[in-house]
């Protein structure tokens, strides 16, 4: 009796062959022919062939492309040699066979792999072959998808791993506990090891202590804060900006540190150039004015502090304009440089030499100590700065005026330490020049007084608060009048009647004078006229003009127009110039003076004697009346001084047929010695006052005056002359 | 036992002539990137097997194996240093597929061509010796050689078939070896049916 649970063969093959129908892979069983046996429901779906479509057709006809293939080959093999064989199909380059899955028929099958299997007949000769197609599409594809990725992975490792060798920079890859997990070679470079050396060893232990404990510090600030950290730091000549910045390992723990070392030396150096090119003066290299005002709020911080004191020294080198205009600017920048040289020489180290520009220049003493300490080197800064610059004729003797400033004393910031020795520094060269000067409260005060009197003198021209006053000239020969001075005096408001001495300075410096002088020219224009008028005998005026009225670009027209307009004749007016103005620009002046003698008329030297005037030049020029200065008149009398000069003067104007006038005549005695040395005329006290016109003109009437006496004039031609021979001798 | 020189160049041109079929097969698929020539065989025992199949300093090899049996019985195989056989795949794919990416594709791959080398080889042998031989699939191993060769290596006296066989590809020569190694008594066999072979074409 046979188990009924037991299946029976039929039963079994039953099952075998819809096991074998319902498979998941292709089966094909062939007969020695190749005829198709068996056709599965996989093979009908893969090709879109129905069994019946299949059965007992030869392979060849089912799928012609397997002719002379590889897959005809393995199918030979195992019909006629009982070879198994596997065909897979990433050898291939076309596919073995064309399938196409059944639904659509879309989506083919790239990737089968086909395994043959030779089966044996129960008859030898009735053998055949199964032919089993597996599908991998979908492996294969996954599989390409990761390759892909794998392949653009790597591709990403190589470029991020090129860029990393190629920075120019230190880059390091370090644990938590700083060993080194990575390095690029320029980090072998300056580690001055191979990678192989390197990898593995602790950072810190390759670095100097000093610079070790200094990047062990900001690792540690890096792990505890998690957040990158940056720094300078100076290894061996060079100075790097060094960056450590986490790098989490993807669950947020920090694993890995990354230090970027960038080689700042260079930059630093630029930085440094530039620094310096932005203060300091490009000509001698010295701090200059923005620097300086730096370093000065920087010392009196300090120094208010440390309760010391800081000195402002503030320079101006005397007649640097000479130099520079007659020997050149590369001359004058020689001198500057010298000067430069000189003065840091000279000062402390502690001490900064500053160009202001031009040639100021500036000294701060840091710290400054006890006045007379700054004294002494005040007095060393002159001695060295006395030059003698230049060569041979062109030699000019340079010299500095210095003025001084102190902290806390003159000023509690800059710009009132500045102002302060500025104003210090021109008192000195008011002084005379060549010499320093302390600030003190005075000097404001003068410089207010200044500036309250420069107001006012603006004023007085418009408000006719100047006349002019008038001295005679006396002939020693004659005993007559012949001539006279106008001075001018300004009848101040307030103050009364001032002397020149008391603004004409002023009125020089501030340009005033123009004004002032041609108002003058005018008003004794006008004074002539009148007496012409009214029939009184005028005096011949000599008129003060300064060299920037002189040199004024119309100073020629001007006088041309004054005479004109109030009919003078040439005669009465002489222009008087001092010999320092004409010195001042000497091409310029004898091109004045020629026009204004070509016009007819005559023209004084002022002040003879206190300038260094060239006598070859006096021949030349065209002038007609020496006035020896009242320098050499005082003091005459008692003790004979400066008679070998007076004797000098009189006979060199003499013999250039010049007439010769002393000024500062106050005792008879003067008169004595004067005429005895041949002088042609005096003016002073023992004479006369300069006077308002009214008294002058009371006093000449108590002369009675009738007239300019001319003689000494006559007598320099050898005859007396008519008026129209006296009028040659003026041309 | 030996072979005599006779017999050794008989079986060396048996092989060559079914390599040549291997190598036309494998042309066909890979556009002509790989010949195959077989310069020596040699008879030997278990110990210098060992020592000619791991010259190499990588010891690890790859072998395809095919089980034969009907006339004669036994395993065949095609040895591969491991990085040989990668590379010579790499060189029929002509792909720059980095050699430690190759799957279970590339695999398959190799063992088509172990399968096609080695049925040439035996196919050769049952048209010549007119003979059956039941040939199973390639199976892929790898490891010692001892691994490969299984338990049966182990038996002192015996007897390898062992020919070289040179894989020219564009980039380099590979080299791989194919070991016949027969169930003991089938070497007489096979090495008898060889001379009867050789007496009938004198």
């Amino acid at each position: 009796m046979s188990d009924p649970s037991k299946y029976t063969t039929g039963e079994v093959d039953a099952l075998l062959h819809q096991g074998i129908d319902k498979a998941d892979i292709g089966y094909i069983v062939i007969d020695k022919d190749t005829r198709v046996l068996v056709w599965n429901k996989w093979m009908e779906h893969a090709s879109g062939r129905l069994q019946g479509d299949a059965l007992n057709r030869p392979l060849a006809e089912i799928f012609p492309e397997i002719r002379d293939s590889r897959l005809e080959d393995a199918i030979s093999n195992a019909l006629e040699r009982g070879m198994a064989g596997l065909l897979s199909a990433k050898l291939h380059r076309a596919p073995p066979l064309t399938l196409r899955r059944g639904d659509g028929g879309i989506a083919r099958l790239t990737n089968p792999v086909i395994i043959l299997r030779p089966l044996s007949g129960i008859e030898t000769d009735r053998h055949g072959c199964l032919i089993q197609i597996i599908d991998e599409t979908n492996s294969a594809t996954r599989e390409k998808t990761l390759r892909a990725q794998a392949i653009t992975l790597r591709a990403q490792e190589e470029q991020l791993r090129t860029l990393f060798e190629a920075i120019n920079d230190t880059v390091l890859l370090l644990d938590e506990n700083g060993h080194i997990v990575a390095l690029n070679d320029t980090a072998c470079l300056r580690l001055s090891g191979t990678k192989p050396d390197i990898l593995g060893r602790s950072f810190f232990d390759l670095l100097p202590t000093p610079n070790a404990l200094t990047y062990r510090r900001y690792f540690n600030a890096v792990i505890d804060s998690r957040t990158p950290q940056r720094f300078e730091d100076t290894l061996g000549d060079g100075t790097y900006l060094v960056s450590m910045y986490p790098v989490p390992n993807g669950q947020g723990r920090i694993q890995r540190i990354a230090v970027l070392a960038s080689d700042i030396t260079e930059r630093k150096l630029f930085e440094k150039r530039i620094f310096h090119l932005a203060h300091h003066d490009a000509l001698t290299g010295l701090p200059n004015r923005a620097y300086l005002l730096d370093r000065i709020e920087h010392a009196i911080n300090v120094a208010g502090r440390t309760r010391r004191r800081v000195g402002l020294v503030f320079l101006d080198l005397d007649h640097f304009k000479a130099v520079n205009d007659t020997m050149g600017h590369d001359s004058g920048d020689a001198l500057l440089k010298t000067v430069a040289n000189k003065l840091t020489s000279v000062v402390r180290a502690s001490d900064t030499v500053a160009r202001m520009g031009g040639d100021e220049f500036v000294i701060l003493l840091e710290p400054a100590g006890q006045d007379q300490d700054i004294a002494r080197m005040m007095e060393r800064i002159i001695a060295a700065l006395d030059l003698r610059w230049g060569t041979g004729a062109d030699t000019v003797r340079v010299t500095t005026s210095i003025g001084v400033s102190v902290f806390p004393d003159n000023g509690n910031d800059a710009r009132l330490l500045m102002k302060a020795a500025d104003t210090a520094m021109y008192a000195a060269k008011s002084e005379g020049r060549n010499r320093f000067q302390f600030f003190s409260e005075e000097m404001t005060i003068r410089t207010l007084k200044r500036l309250h009197l420069e107001r006012e003198l603006r004023e007085a021209v418009p408000n006719d608060e100047f006349i002019v006053h008038y001295q005679p000239k006396i002939c020693f020969e004659s005993n007559l009048i012949c001539g006279a001075e106008a001075l001018v005096r300004w009848r101040h408001p307030e103050r009364g009647l001032l002397a020149p001495s008391e603004f004409i300075p002023l009125a020089e410096d501030t340009g005033i004078i123009v004004e002032i002088g041609e108002w003058v020219l005018e008003r004794v224009c006008k004074q002539i006229a009148e007496w012409l008028k009214v029939g009184r005998a005028p005096l011949s005026i000599a008129v003060n003009v300064s060299p920037r009225q002189l040199f004024s670009n119309n100073f020629v027209d001007f006088v041309t127009k004054c005479l004109e307009r109030y009919q003078v004749p040439l005669k009465f007016l002489q222009i008087e110039i001092t010999e320092n103005a004409i010195m001042s620009d000497l091409a310029k002046a004898t091109l004045i003076l020629l026009k204004l003698r070509h016009l007819g008329i005559s023209i004084a030297i002022d002040d003879f004697g206190t300038g260094y005037s060239s006598l070859s030049y006096l021949s030349r020029l065209p002038i007609d009346v020496i006035k020896i200065d009242r320098s050499f008149v005082a003091g005459l009398a008692d003790r004979n001084e400066n008679l070998e000069i007076i004797n000098a003067i009189v006979s060199l104007g003499r013999s250039l047929k010049m007439i010769v006038v002393a000024e500062g005549i106050e005792t008879i005695k003067d008169v004595n010695v004067l005429t005895e040395a041949c002088c042609h005329l005096g003016q002073g006290y023992l004479f006369a006052k300069p006077m308002a016109v009214a008294d002058l003109e009371k006093w000449l009437d108590a002369k009675g005056y009738l007239g300019d006496c001319w003689g000494c004039k006559k007598r320099i031609d050898g005859d007396l002359l008519d008026d129209q021979g006296l009028k040659k001798l003026c041309r | 036992m030996n072979l005599s020189e006779f017999e050794r160049d008989a079986i060396c041109e048996l092989v060559n002539i079914g390599i040549g079929r291997a190598a036309r097969s494998l042309g066909k698929m890979v556009d002509d990137r790989v010949l195959l020539t077989i310069p020596a065989i040699e008879l030997v025992e278990h110990v210098d097997v060992e020592a000619m199949l791991t010259s190499q300093t990588d010891s690890t090899l790859t072998a395809i194996r095919e089980r034969f049996s009907g006339a004669f019985q036994g395993d065949a195989f095609l040895v591969f240093p491991e990085k040989h056989s990668l590379e010579l795949v790499r060189s029929l794919l002509d792909e720059e597929t980095p050699i430690e990416t190759l799957t279970d594709l590339e695999q398959e791959s190799l063992l088509e061509v172990g399968n096609i080398v080695l049925n040439a080889c035996l196919g050769t042998f049952t048209n010549i010796l007119s003979c059956r031989l039941d040939i199973d699939l390639p199976v892929l191993c790898c490891g010692s050689i001892g691994n490969i060769l299984g338990a049966r290596a182990t038996s002192e006296n015996t007897i390898y078939m062992v020919m070289r066989i040179d894989f020219t590809t564009q980039r380099k020569m590979i080299k791989g070896y194919l070991v016949f190694l027969f169930d003991s008594e089938f070497t007489t066999t096979f090495l008898a049916q060889i001379d009867s072979y050789i007496t009938k074409n004198q």
